[in-house]
């Protein structure tokens, strides 16, 4: 993708090898460009998220090699559909899909360009889309609707380490995700207090009533409608689950991480790993070895460990981040509601 | 009426269906159904044979139980692309057939074939010494004619091309061997079955060449703790000596064969 | 733990309440009684004079006897002549300019270079220096047997991706440059990096070969495109001395840790001023690293922003 002369790309791997490693741009091997992040940038959206690596703001004036700019910019942004339930699902599938804005790939034709959307797209997929990391409170009515997450990502600008930058938006997009508070209609009342009972059920409740809900509600509820709350909804069940990812860039016996475009090409080796820290307990979510290069087993040992602290430190400052994030919003909301009410 | 992008000539069925479902509701079972003749850590019998595609330059045919694929090597040719690389590129095509899956499979464009063909590449690609084919393409071709899960296709897959590559008498590091292993809490077990690996918490596929015990590719999703997912990469490796006879013998005996 | 920081909020909140006006609509506008000095802006569409009294220049059209400004930038008058220069463009080539290039094709008796124009460049299998030591140009007649052997072997000169420096020579008639790199100064480019800059930036100096007193040598390519490699010794051989072996060679020299350092240091630098805005020039680029080297700033600081404008403020301040 990126062209590189034999020169340039010798140049950077003996600064990468050489004692002290030197990169590019001066910075230590495990050093990020500077990333900013905001959560709620679409208002059309029930949660989104906008992640920028490098240069956050600027209108990245300075060009790098392969004609893009400076940064990596992606805006990821959640919509809740409701859909119809099949029979013996769950019910709340989630469904990601990666568009790479052709201006962050001018040089890519467009069948290039597709593939490397559903490259990522791919991806993202088997990862958010696992079932182990479904959130349990889509539901809407039991055996028959349910929300159906569409997760979109789009880059904007690719400077480099794309994937690390979409997984940091999904899992803001993610987090900031409200789902809307519905309850049940019913058409038919058998017995009035059993249906006032039913009707003042939120979401939450469906679900912890689980099992024993399912004859009741299979024949009653049949229809949904939205409470009129002054909050947007409750936040997805299990977010703290959604993994972060790590891109190491290996060369010969070093690792660095978060690569310019140069740097991605001129390292044969790459591996995306993802962690989550639910409680605070590891767990890794995926691992993907990407590029001609063999490895062993002892090497992918020692850096499954290394990327553990990678992802925790990624994971704690994200975490922080965003309860910032929430916390700001709740003030401008605020700000804007008195400021309307004035 | 705008184009219409189903095929006319075919008896297209209804744009959805289902297939009936006995028990409504079934919970998801909390272990493993026993499996029948055969360890967690076994895989199951494999049948390799290279050279069944006569017009191809080389080709392979393997059968895992359930899992069937027949590969085939076209090249290395010249590439298409009018721009010059100095390294040759390595093409692979893998296509589902309509009847391989439980639900009928729409034969045209499926997002799963490029995945497929991702994995595989990445298994393959380091073993081939793709700089002794400047401006030439060689091209994989991979037809899964009954899939009995998509871990399994991935691994086979990569021991057929690798098979078929070798059957082209394309230059190569080492063979390929390819190995899946689905995890559910402490449980590991080897090859699963697509039953298997559906109600699994994670899949681990690992592609090595044993004769220069090295690994070419990684691929594992799901919730899993990164000490047993490395246990995972160390009894596929394992496992992937005992396919790697597999391999030698079936292109020794061929070549035996008058 | 990994520190995220926010997007920069718009310092001016009243920017959508506010109602903005045409030009022509608020009287304290007029810019040209307010102060004559400063260069007048317009944007594509607007009256710039009368065609009357002047010449219709680069960036402007004539429509209903008045000249009219096709492009955003300044205007400028030369006499009779108005032309309007945008602020952002291409490149726009001039014979004699000095460009830094990327091969991106080869084909018959030429490649095909990048050089950030409207077109791709075209350089010639006669306007390099071919390897044994004797030019074609001095020895016509074996220019062409020269040629058809060295036609075989072009990718040993330049191939796909390669860098190198080279001086716009003459135009095609379809507008392509035509460069030449028939000099020991211009050719393959090694022991560095290459960073991209709006051609704008680049103004034409006496010299586009920059030796900072760090060991660092720079290429300002008019093009925007700016080599920051390794200091070379000036060679004492002449033309004859002409060593194929290492003008095109693809392998770097050693280089120690300091001047590596040093050319990252440079490079963000560049890259600094250039998302600022600024011109780069031997003086200024001089001015900067000595701040950042008196400050001692880290290399890795200066993609963070607060550095940045401390140092286009001293920047700004000094020229």
């Amino acid at each position: 993708m990126t062209s590189l002369s034999k020169a340039e790309k010798s140049y950077i791997q003996s600064s990468l090898l050489s004692d002290p490693p030197l990169r590019l741009d001066g910075r230590s091997l495990e050093d990020y460009r500077p990333i900013a992040l905001e959560t709620g940038v679409v208002p059309l959206a029930n949660g989104s998220a906008k992640v920028c690596i490098g240069r956050p703001g600027r209108g990245g004036y300075v060009q790098e090699a392969g004609g893009v700019g400076g940064g990596t910019e992606v805006v990821a942004g959640v919509k809740l559909e409701v859909a119809g339930v099949g029979d013996g699902e769950g019910g709340g599938k989630v469904a990601c899909t990666v568009s790479c804005s052709p201006a962050a790939y001018p040089s890519l034709s467009s069948n290039a360009l597709d593939d490397l959307q559903s490259d990522l797209t791919i991806l993202l997929e088997s990862v958010l889309s696992h079932p182990s990391l479904r959130p349990n409170n889509l539901v809407i009515v039991p055996g028959k609707k349910a929300w159906a997450v569409k997760l979109d990502a789009v880059v904007f600008a690719d400077g480099g380490n794309v994937v690390d930058c979409l997984m940091l938006a999904c899992r803001a997009a993610l987090w900031d995700t409200k789902v809307p508070l519905t309850k049940w209609v019913e058409y038919r009342a058998p017995r009035r207090h059993a249906a006032q009972g039913d009707v003042g059920m939120d979401v939450d409740v469906d679900e912890e009533a689980g099992g024993g809900f399912e004859t009741k509600g299979e024949s009653r509820a049949t229809d949904f409608e939205l409470t009129d709350y002054w909050d947007e909804g409750e936040v997805l069940s299990g977010r703290e689950s959604w993994p972060v990812c790590v891109t190491l860039n290996v060369l010969s016996n070093i690792h660095f991480l978060d690569a310019k475009l140069q740097e991605e090409a001129s390292v044969p080796l790459r591996m995306y790993v993802m962690y989550a820290f639910p409680r605070g307990k590891p767990i890794l979510q995926t691992f993907r070895l990407i590029g001609p290069e063999v490895s062993t087993i002892d090497q992918l040992r020692g850096l499954i460990k290394r990327a553990e602290s990678y992802a925790r430190n990624t994971w704690t400052g994200l975490e922080a981040k965003l309860k910032d994030e929430e916390a700001r919003r709740g003030v401008k909301a605020r700000e804007k509601f008195y400021g309307r009410l004035g | 009426m705008a184009q219409n992008p189903f095929d006319r000539r075919r008896i297209n069925g209804p744009e959805e269906s289902f297939l009936p479902v006995f028990e409504p509701g079934q919970e998801r079972p909390t272990t493993w159904n026993a499996r029948c003749g055969r360890q967690s850590t076994d895989i199951r019998q494999i049948f390799l044979q290279p050279g069944l595609i006569s017009q191809a330059n080389g080709s392979a045919y393997i059968e895992t139980e359930k899992t069937k694929l027949a590969c085939a090597v076209y090249g290395p040719r010249q590439s298409k692309s009018t721009t010059y690389s100095e390294k040759g590129k390595l093409n692979i095509e893998v296509k589902f057939a309509p009847f391989s899956c439980t639900r009928r499979r729409y034969p045209l464009h499926d997002a799963e074939d490029r995945s497929l063909a991702v994995a595989i590449h990445q298994s393959i690609a380091s073993s081939v010494r793709l700089e002794l084919f400047p401006k030439s393409t060689i091209d994989v071709f991979i037809t899964i004619i009954e899939n009995d899960g998509i871990e399994g296709c991935v691994a086979s897959g990569a021991i057929a091309a690798s098979t078929a590559l070798a059957d082209a008498g394309i230059e190569m590091f080492g063979l390929v061997t390819s190995c899946s292993a689905a995890v559910r809490g402490d449980d590991i077990r080897l090859d699963p079955t697509e039953e298997e690996t559906n109600t699994s918490d994670g899949v681990v596929v690992v592609a090595c060449m044993p004769a220069l015990s090295s690994i070419t590719n990684v691929w594992q999703s799901g919730r899993i703790t990164a000490e047993v997912t490395l246990r995972c990469m160390e009894m596929c490796q394992d496992r992937c000596i005992d396919i790697h006879s597999v391999i030698a013998h079936s292109l020794s005996s061929m070549n035996k064969a008058p | 733990m990994l520190s995220f920081v926010s997007f920069p909020q718009p310092t001016d909140y009243d920017y959508h309440s506010t109602t903005r006006h045409h030009p022509d609509v608020g009287d304290l506008m007029d810019v040209d009684d307010l102060d004559t000095t400063a260069p007048k802006l317009t944007y594509p569409g607007e009256t710039v004079t009368s065609a009357h009294d002047s010449m219709r220049g680069h960036g402007t059209y004539v429509d209903k006897e008045q000249v009219i400004a096709s492009v955003a930038g300044s205007v400028e008058r030369v006499n009779k002549l108005v032309t309007v220069r945008a602020v952002r463009t291409r490149y726009n080539p001039e014979v004699g300019d000095l460009v830094v290039g990327r091969i991106t094709e080869v084909q018959p008796r030429r490649w095909k270079v990048d050089a950030n124009g409207r077109q791709d460049a075209i350089l010639m299998l006669s306007s390099v220096n071919l390897p044994g030591g004797v030019q074609a140009c001095r020895f016509p007649l074996s220019y062409r047997r020269k040629l058809e052997s060295d036609e075989l072997q072009m990718r040993t000169f330049f191939e796909e991706g390669d860098l190198l420096v080279a001086e716009v020579q003459a135009f095609f008639s379809d507008g392509a440059m035509s460069l030449h790199t028939r000099s020991l100064k211009y050719g393959k480019l090694r022991n560095g990096q290459l960073v991209i800059v709006p051609s704008a930036l680049i103004r034409r100096l006496k010299s586009h070969f920059i030796s900072l007193p760090c060991g660092v040598d720079l290429i300002l390519g008019l093009n925007g495109y700016i080599w920051v490699n390794k200091h070379v010794q000036d060679s004492d051989h002449g033309e004859e001395g002409f060593d194929a072996e290492a003008v095109y060679s693809n392998q770097n020299d050693d280089i120690d840790v300091a001047t590596r350092s040093a050319i990252a240091r440079v490079s963000n630098i560049i890259r600094l001023l250039a998302d600022h805005f600024v011109p780069l020039t031997d003086t200024r680029l001089l001015e900067a690293y000595d701040w950042v080297v008196e400050q001692e700033v880290d290399t890795k600081d200066l993609i963070h922003g607060d550095v940045g404008d401390a140092l286009v403020a001293m920047v700004g301040n000094n020229s």
